[in-house]
């Protein structure tokens, strides 16, 4: 890791982790809409079709 | 061509294989850019901070690209009064304002090591690209401020015009006034002024970044489409 990073890795390690972080939680958050909303979209139909 | 896909059940139909689509390159090319981006030799200048470059340049590049999405979509919702251009604007909003507070993080863990500062009021290109983040903040605010969806997108999307004006500001700060940061180096004049080591993990990251934010934009209109029929199939329900 030292030889990726060098004596700057107190800067570059928590920039890529961060990102990656951040855009785990928007694939995450937007997943889980979809799904919330599509099921009550789909519930609400069943229960009354016309 | 906006009136053909401004259609809920066409949209609906071509987000549904369009999005794993997008999400597919993005995978690809992102872990390709790492790969590439981690193993990139140090710069002789910014040594191995270097490497912070290939997720804060991208990421500055999409809260400004999620942001022209947002207006442009605020566009068509207050001219044309579509409900479908409504729910793009307003599923913009996070992932833009995700992809402006990443940029504005990572900047400062560059800029501690390189200028000797986490942060410069005096900074053009700092404090436009702060006011960029604030907008977005404002955008959602307003959106969950306002009962009437439909008076809360008009508002919103009021506001999400006259942020246009930050735009140009951040782009073309370092060539207005004197800043920190560089000038232009990718796309200057007489092509990019940076070796293919670092060039092409860039530019995979932002291809990455761009079509991950496609991917996601899309499943997040598709989640917003969905919930306004669920509100509408329960208010029909509730008063029949």
């Amino acid at each position: 890791m030292h030889d990726l990073v060098g004596r700057y890795g107190a800067y570059v390690i928590p920039a890529w982790g961060i990102s990656a972080a951040v855009l785990l939680w928007m694939v995450a958050d937007s997943l889980w809409r979809a799904r919330r909303w599509r099921k009550a979209a789909e519930a609400r139909n069943a229960r009354d079709p016309d | 061509m906006f009136s053909f896909f401004a259609n809920p059940a066409r949209f609906m139909a071509l987000s549904r294989w369009l999005a794993p689509v997008l999400g597919a390159v993005a995978a690809v090319t992102l872990l390709i850019g790492i790969v590439l981006g981690v193993t990139a030799p140090g710069d002789y200048q910014q040594h191995q901070t270097v490497k912070i470059m290939f997720v804060h340049v991208p990421a500055a590049w999409m809260g400004l690209f999620c942001y022209a999405c947002l207006a442009g979509a605020s566009f068509f919702g207050l001219v044309f009064r579509h409900s479908l251009a409504d729910a793009a604007a307003k599923s913009a909003a996070p992932l833009g304002a995700g992809f402006t507070a990443l940029a504005l993080v990572t900047g400062s863990l560059w800029g501690r090591p390189m200028w000797g500062t986490w942060w410069a009021w005096g900074d053009a290109r700092l404090t436009s690209e702060f006011i960029l983040f604030v907008v977005y903040l404002g955008y959602m605010a307003l959106h969950l401020a306002i009962d009437d969806e439909q008076r809360a997108a008009r508002a919103a999307a009021i506001l999400a015009m006259v942020g246009v004006v930050n735009l140009p500001i951040v782009h073309f700060s370092v060539e207005w006034w004197n800043s920190l940061h560089q000038g232009q180096s990718v796309m200057a004049k007489g092509g990019p002024r940076m070796p293919a080591a670092y060039l092409t993990p860039l530019l995979l990251m932002t291809l990455g970044y761009t079509t991950l934010f496609g991917s996601l934009w899309l499943v997040r209109i598709r989640a917003e489409v969905w919930r306004r029929r669920a509100l509408t199939l329960t208010r029909a329900q509730t008063e029949a």
